[in-house]
């Protein structure tokens, strides 16, 4: 691993005595009790130790009798603390609350609680925050934000006892005093997990015996928590029940291949059910409708938690096709859902129930599941990572679409971006008048970006080493493999696999303002100055230009003429970005296109550009063309976008399609769906989702918001409901070309 | 180069657009080419660029930015300034008004475009063909107007293995559609009326040589997909529904029938032709149910 040095480490080692430690558990602050107990460990230790206080004494979230715990809206890591917890930053002082909590203390004059609070506060505050390393320029679509996905499958098999039994067998093999360091800090999160559930059983006993009512869905959580997470689960309801608490745990992440990890246990009930020799299918069916059952409420916790992604069907380990039931069910309990955020793995042999389940769920208008190309993915992931072996089959996706694998990588989310509308903004105003030809233009506009890019990943790399250093992942490094095996940090480099996400945004906008500078500039039809000065004015008396611009060909139309632009912006930013090698892994940096809700953000800041977009427009959505301009029909589209190098883009292009609805309500229609997907992923496509939604429907949202509350539409890597938009996005969907 | 691609590369014929995915004009994503020349003139004809085997210069009043750039350009003085903008008395459809039109509101419509170019366009979605058993329609217009061209894409298409549909109104020589049957896997055989009559009035052209080519045709074993438009008022009374009927029954073949509802699409293009909407007051049919029902009790399959 690289050392980390040369860096400012702005934590103190404050110490404190036990009796301040004594003091922050009276404050509610437990994670920060812990932390300052050991002050002479690693900050992996402290923290480990944090999180150990706090899953023995922060409060729990209530139980409302359900089937499995917790439900609903529930942050199990932060638990009302002032300092917290989070997979996506580590540890953070959140201001307002200790705030308030400072100011109870000195109302009650509990001088030495505030005494004691207010200093941990002071300590803490200058904890390294993820992504600060990164300015907001680069910061396209994220800033180091750390989606994972850990190993639930193993946990399930192993039960966490399977974890103490590894970590001592590793810690006794070893004979080095920060490893040491390692396995104690493991064995506290071990210790806290271990409280956590043992608190919760006897919170679920103490709410039964207040409630009787909950006594039956009690008795039966009761028993599987007995079992579960601790010792390997048995069954497929004890399997539900502790993906949903780890989850929680996990502070509400991905899921992963969920439907992987969890069909044994059930394809095991449906194959008692069935009873052999006799099959019984009213028990079998039984079975599936109770599956059905737990996979929504897990889809509604993970809905309100705003969770993220879960990836299904795709590959086996052998490589052989992986879709069973319970892929079905993922499907039909995300009708209706705007999260999980689910991603179906589509093979050339996926069985066409299932590809019927997926379009009824696309059809019922919450734009999921998003589609990859399984063979596309299964086949590029060594690029980055090397030989995998059968590591390759388990690519999942991580928040929006960030491509990683299950359970044993760190990948994190968008580490960072290019905007390519704001470099080609610079490089007009340096080279636009002075270039003598269309060609030395394009030069000099390819040498920024690989600058800006550089740069970009200059900030990123200082972000993944200052993250090991000051952000430690107890959790993760407990759960991600191979960290407790090799003994080293999450954040450091201890997963199997690691890399980071760079995005690119705005190619489409870029091709199309190439081919106007092309076919317009650089042909004096309108000179440099000329242009120069419309662009300046927002095209404000200039609408001739702004005419002769729109007459050019644009980017999602088949027209080789723009679309050979859009391949060698894409072939030089994509291989820009794989060239630097990320500090966590020394792997290369995958290319991403999500963009998300950004791609109204993205906009705002640029000025108007040659392409036609006015200032502070949104750009072009992920790898498709700008909203509105493709006018040919969805295949037209689709071969667009296939000629761009998108299997260097490994970290997913996305691409947003709209359909009518009548086409899916026909079998016919449906037909030429699967047919338009299959042809789409046979020439080189890598991921494509659908929203489906009448344009009347959009419009009377824009003017009625209230009446359409539960309107989800699919943006960049996810879908979000409608109302949540700014105006300026709402209006680019609208814009988004319907497609048959 | 073989003889072969050299008459695709010098064949030209007149087309006005040629639609990707389509996806109502037989199986699977299709392409379809619609080309120019009609020999009937149906009174709800939705493509009335289609009709005449030449240019036509059409204006779209909403898109007008009225910068007088047309104006200027016009030798022939036949650019006006009020709504209709065009003397199609003096226009002699040099293009230039509409090469110049900043804001695409006029427009030339039609091209003469090469049986190797056309099929370059066709060539493109091939993949989307395979996936979904797709391939290519002629459209139009009616394609057996220009039918050496015709002739010709059809062969070149069946050669990459396409599948091969075309819409017909069936009024052409014999001689038209059998030298493509070999070329054709669907036809799509437009029956408007069956009353000689009321085709004469309505469509423009006696109607029997259309009926006795479907005959032909179908013994012939073709695959055919009749299709009629649903005009209410004009051929929707259950006399006609019952002549229908009995026309298809007595051909040597069975064959299906879909059904194709009036709709009001296509009036925009008469007012930026310059010409009037004959059919001003017709409104779409509600509902497509009663007459399915009537066509299936008389024994006819109905799409
Ligand atoms: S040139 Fe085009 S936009 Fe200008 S006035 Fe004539 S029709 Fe209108
Ligand atoms: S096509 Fe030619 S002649 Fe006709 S109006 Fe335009 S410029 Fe004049």
């Amino acid at each position: 691993m690289p050392v980390v040095s040369n860096i400012m480490l702005d934590i103190t080692s404050t110490t404190m005595s036990a009796l301040d430690c004594q003091a922050l558990r009276m404050c509610g602050e437990y994670l920060a009790s812990g932390y300052f107990e050991v002050p002479d460990a690693s900050n992996l230790r402290r923290l480990a130790r944090g999180l150990r206080r706090h899953f023995e004494l922060a409060p729990l979230p209530e139980w409302h009798g359900d089937l499995l715990y917790p439900t609903g809206s529930a942050d199990l890591p932060a638990m009302q603390s002032a300092i917290r917890f989070s997979y996506w930053s580590s540890l953070v002082v959140d201001t307002p609350t200790l705030e308030a909590k400072l100011r109870q203390l000195h109302d009650q004059s509990l001088n030495q609680a505030h005494e004691t609070l207010y200093a941990a506060g002071q300590a803490l505050q200058g904890f390294y925050r993820v992504g600060s390393s990164i300015p907001a320029e680069y910061g396209l679509g994220g800033a180091g934000y750390t989606h994972s996905i850990i190993n639930y499958g193993r946990i399930l098999r192993e039960g966490l006892g399977g974890y103490t039994t590894r970590l001592e067998h590793y810690d006794q093999s070893c004979h080095d005093a920060t490893k040491a360091d390692f396995y104690a800090a493991m064995r506290d999160v071990l210790a806290g997990l271990t409280a956590l559930c043992k608190r919760i059983q006897a919170l679920v006993e103490t709410a039964m015996a207040q409630t009787p009512y909950f006594r039956k869905n009690g008795t039966r959580l009761l028993k599987a928590l007995r079992q579960a997470p601790q010792q390997p689960v048995r069954s497929f309801y004890e399997a539900i029940v502790a993906t949903n608490l780890l989850w929680y745990i996990d502070g509400c992440d991905n899921l992963g291949r969920f439907d992987q990890d969890l069909w044994p246990y059930l394809e095991q009930a449906l194959t008692f059910s069935s009873g052999g020799s006799v099959p019984d299918k009213t028990a079998n069916e039984s079975v599936r409708t109770e599956a059905l059952e737990l996979v929504r409420m897990l889809w509604r916790n993970i809905d309100a938690n705003s969770g993220w992604n879960v990836a299904i069907g795709g590959s086996n380990g052998n490589g052989g096709p992986a879709y069973n039931e319970l892929t079905a069910i993922c499907l039909e309990a995300a009708v209706g859902r705007r999260r999980p955020n689910l991603a179906l793995r589509v093979r050339r042999d996926m069985p066409d129930t299932i590809f019927d389940r997926t379009l009824d769920t696309i059809a019922s208008g919450c734009g999921l599941p998003a589609l990859y190309n399984d063979e596309g993915y299964t086949y590029h992931l060594p690029g980055i990572y090397g030989d995998m072996g059968e590591d390759r089959y388990h690519v999942a996706f991580g928040g929006c679409t960030e491509t990683m694998v299950h359970g044993c990588s760190n990948v994190g989310s968008i580490d960072g971006g290019v905007n390519l509308l704001v470099v080609l903004d610079k490089t007009i105003k340096a080279h636009l008048v002075a270039a003598n030809s269309f060609d030395d233009f394009i030069t000099a506009f390819l040498a920024d970006v690989r600058m800006t890019i550089a740069a970009i990943v200059a900030c990123v790399n200082t972000d993944q080493r200052l993250k090991a250093a000051c952000q430690p992942q107890p959790l993760r490094t407990l759960f991600v493999d191979d960290c407790l095996e090799r003994g080293v940090e999450f954040n450091a480099g201890g997963a199997r696999y690691n890399s980071g996400v760079i995005n690119v945004g705005g190619i489409a906008n870029v091709a199309d303002a190439l081919a106007v500078l092309r076919e317009l500039v650089f042909t004096n039809k309108v000179n440099a100055e000329r242009m120069l000065a419309a662009l300046q004015v927002n095209y404000h008396g200039y609408e001739d230009v702004l005419q002769a611009v729109r007459g050019c060909p644009r980017f999602g139309n088949d027209d080789e003429r723009v679309d050979s632009l859009a391949v060698t912006v894409a072939r030089e930013t994509f291989s820009a970005v794989r060239s630097h090698r990320t500090w966590r892994g020394d792997t290369p940096f995958e290319p991403a296109c999500i963009m998300f809700v950004t791609y109204a953000g993205a906009g705002e800041i640029v000025g108007a550009t040659p392409d036609g977009r006015h200032a502070a427009e949104p750009v072009a959505d992920s790898i498709g063309p700008m909203q509105g301009r493709d006018m040919h029909g969805p295949t037209a589209l689709l071969r667009s976008v296939c000629k761009l190098p998108l299997q260097q883009a490994i970290g997913t292009p996305v691409l947003n399609i709209r359909l009518g609805r009548e086409i899916l309500s026909t079998s016919e229609g449906r037909e030429k769906v699967k047919a338009l997907i299959r042809a789409y992923f046979a020439m080189g496509g890598m991921q494509i989702q659908a929203t489906v939604i009448d344009q009347e429907v959009l419009r009377d949202a824009i003017a009625h918001p209230e009446r359409h509350a539960d309107l989800i539409v699919r943006i960049g890597g996810y879908s979000e409901y409608f109302n949540n938009l700014s105006s300026a996005l709402k209006l680019s969907i609208l814009e988004r070309t319907e497609h048959c | 180069m073989n003889p072969i691609t050299a008459t695709a590369a010098t064949t030209h014929g007149w087309i006005f657009d040629i639609q990707r995915f389509c996806i109502h004009d037989g199986p699977g994503i299709r392409t379809t080419v619609f080309m120019k020349g009609c020999p009937l003139s149906c009174l709800w004809c939705h493509n009335p660029e289609s009709r005449r085997q030449q240019f036509e210069l059409a204006f779209y009043l909403s898109k007008c930015i009225h910068c007088g750039h047309c104006l200027q350009v016009c030798t022939k003085g036949a650019i006006r300034g009020d709504d209709a903008r065009i003397d199609r008395e003096r226009c002699t459809m040099c293009g230039r008004c509409a090469d110049q039109c900043p804001g695409e509101a006029l427009r030339m419509i039609g091209h003469k475009e090469s049986v190797a170019d056309v099929l370059a366009v066709v060539m493109r979605d091939q993949p989307f063909y395979e996936t979904s058993g797709g391939g290519v329609t002629l459209s139009g217009g009616e394609p057996l107007y220009q039918h050496e061209f015709t002739h010709q894409l059809l062969t070149a298409c069946k050669r990459q293995g396409l599948h091969t549909a075309i819409e017909t109104s069936g009024g052409a020589a014999w001689e038209r559609l059998d030298a493509i049957r070999s070329s054709v896997d669907l036809f799509l055989y437009d029956l408007k009326a069956i009353n000689p009559e009321k085709h004469r009035q309505q469509c423009g052209v006696d109607n029997a040589l259309i009926l006795a080519n479907a005959k032909r045709l179908s013994a012939t074993g073709a695959e055919i997909l009749f299709r009629t438009p649903i005009i209410p008022g004009f051929n929707d009374a259950e006399d006609d529904l019952r002549l229908l009927s009995e026309f298809l029954l007595q051909l040597p073949n069975p064959h299906r029938l879909e059904l194709m509802p009036y709709h009001r699409i296509g009036s925009g293009k008469y007012e930026a032709l310059g010409l009037t909407y004959p059919l001003p007051n017709v409104q779409a049919p509600a509902d497509m149910d009663g007459y399915k029902a009537v066509l299936t009790q008389n024994g006819i399959t109905c799409l």
